[in-house]
């Protein structure tokens, strides 16, 4: 059995990088962090890319990096947040933008979540994944993910209604 | 309002500019060579680290720092005795310089405090294969006993005299106990003259000795003289050997 050599992770980057990217930017909110993130988990799989098997596809294995780079950073910022912050940090409030342009409340209310259960919204929503690739890439079960994608469409249902009622939506 | 579909609408509106830069997995090497460099750079400071706390130890016995002593530290001046220990008698002393328990010098000294006396204490886990009094910190490897250290007089002053010989050469200490010494040059006798040198500050003299070996001699305190003598191979660590006396 062949190994994966540097040019095939140069081709599966130039490939799949964009895709990475959005995902990573969707984790995150934010586009500076998610280049810097993204780059750490290419770098981490870079490191065992010769010991992946040449007929699998790596990306789960390259997503499931990036899932749990973003968690397990956003839990240290948030430790951050905790001992650094006097008063809490200043959030958008539910300007009348945010209220008329449903999408952006979407986003903004999206990048409020926790980590884990922004991860599952992204991964089911956006990267399209079924409940049990998902399980598969957060490392719990398919009811962990059930639940988490129930609870935060919930939420997010819930700051909408909040958000856009005084526009009548 | 299907929220799932909004969901993923907003997500696509908000990605839909992103590209990975095309200098990506350049920047995803270098990263990976930092990564690389820092860990080597950590493991070699943690084995520098290492080697000092091994090599220190060394250091320290070379400067003739009290090796294998009780572990208490020495004043600053080296000049307070190492504590008379109740233990059993050591061999290579006399048993007439054994402590005896309760009893006090003459001068006034509880007992112990006469290096005689306690001369023969061992040092706890001290130069190995050698067995040496509490007081001398520092021999040259290879050496044994020739004897149990011997008690004497020399024109009425007391005296302690240990010898050490080995492959390396030979190792001769000698205490001198006694009100009438004056300064170093009451301790030994030299065909040549006598030059001056000094052991951890205190005025000494050295001398070569008839037998081609060489000695040096100071008052360690007053009352109290040090001769040290070596020879053969050893010569040339006489005042390492000396520095170790710590009567």
């Amino acid at each position: 059995m062949g190994r994966r050599d540097e040019k095939s992770f140069a081709e599966f980057v130039a490939a799949r990088g964009s895709a990475l990217l959005r995902t990573a930017s969707l984790l995150c909110g934010a586009h500076q962090d998610a280049e810097d993130i993204l780059q750490s988990a290419l770098e981490k799989a870079y490191r065992h890319w010769g010991r992946l098997d040449p007929d699998s596809d790596p990306e789960p294995y390259v997503r499931r990096i990036l899932v749990n780079l973003v968690i397990s950073r956003s839990r240290r910022w948030k430790v951050l947040k905790e001992i650094y912050m006097a008063s809490p940090p200043e959030l958008p409030g539910s300007s009348a933008t945010h209220a008329v342009e449903l999408r952006g409340t979407l986003m903004e209310e999206l990048r409020r979540l926790g980590p884990r259960q922004r991860a599952v919204l992204v991964l089911r929503f956006w990267e399209d994944l079924s409940e049990a690739e998902t399980a598969r890439v957060l490392g719990c079960s398919v009811g962990t993910v059930k639940s988490q994608a129930s609870r935060g469409l919930a939420r997010l249902r819930e700051r909408l209604d909040t958000n856009l009622a005084p526009m009548g939506s | 309002m299907d929220l799932e579909s909004e969901l993923r609408e907003a997500m696509a509106e908000r990605v839909a500019g992103a590209e990975a830069p095309p200098s990506l997995v350049a920047d995803v090497r270098r990263r990976h060579r930092r990564r690389q460099t820092r860990i080597r750079v950590t493991v070699g400071v943690a084995a520098a680290a290492v080697a000092v706390a091994v090599v220190a130890p060394g250091y320290q016995s070379f400067r003739a720092d009290p090796v294998g002593s009780n572990g208490r530290p020495d004043d600053p001046g080296g000049k307070s005795a190492p504590p008379a220990s109740p233990g059993p008698t050591v061999s290579g002393l006399p048993k007439s310089a054994a402590p005896a328990p309760g009893k006090s010098g003459k001068d006034g000294r509880p007992a112990g405090e006469d290096p005689a006396e306690r001369g023969g204490e061992p040092s706890k886990g001290g130069i190995a294969g050698i067995k040496v009094p509490a007081w001398v910190t520092f021999l040259p490897t290879g050496l044994k006993a020739e004897a149990p250290c011997a008690a004497g007089t020399e024109n009425g002053a007391r005296t302690t005299t240990c010898r050490w010989r080995g492959p390396a050469g030979w190792v001769e200490i000698r205490l001198v106990r006694g009100s009438g010494l004056g300064g170093p040059e009451d301790l030994m006798k030299s065909p040549g003259v006598p030059r001056p040198a000094s052991v951890r500050g205190e005025r000494a003299i050295t001398a070569d000795r008839p037998d081609s070996g060489r000695q040096i001699a100071w008052m360690e305190r007053p009352g109290l003289g040090v001769v040290v003598a070596a020879g053969g191979g050893t010569r040339d660590q006489l005042m390492r050997i000396a520095e170790g006396v710590r009567p």
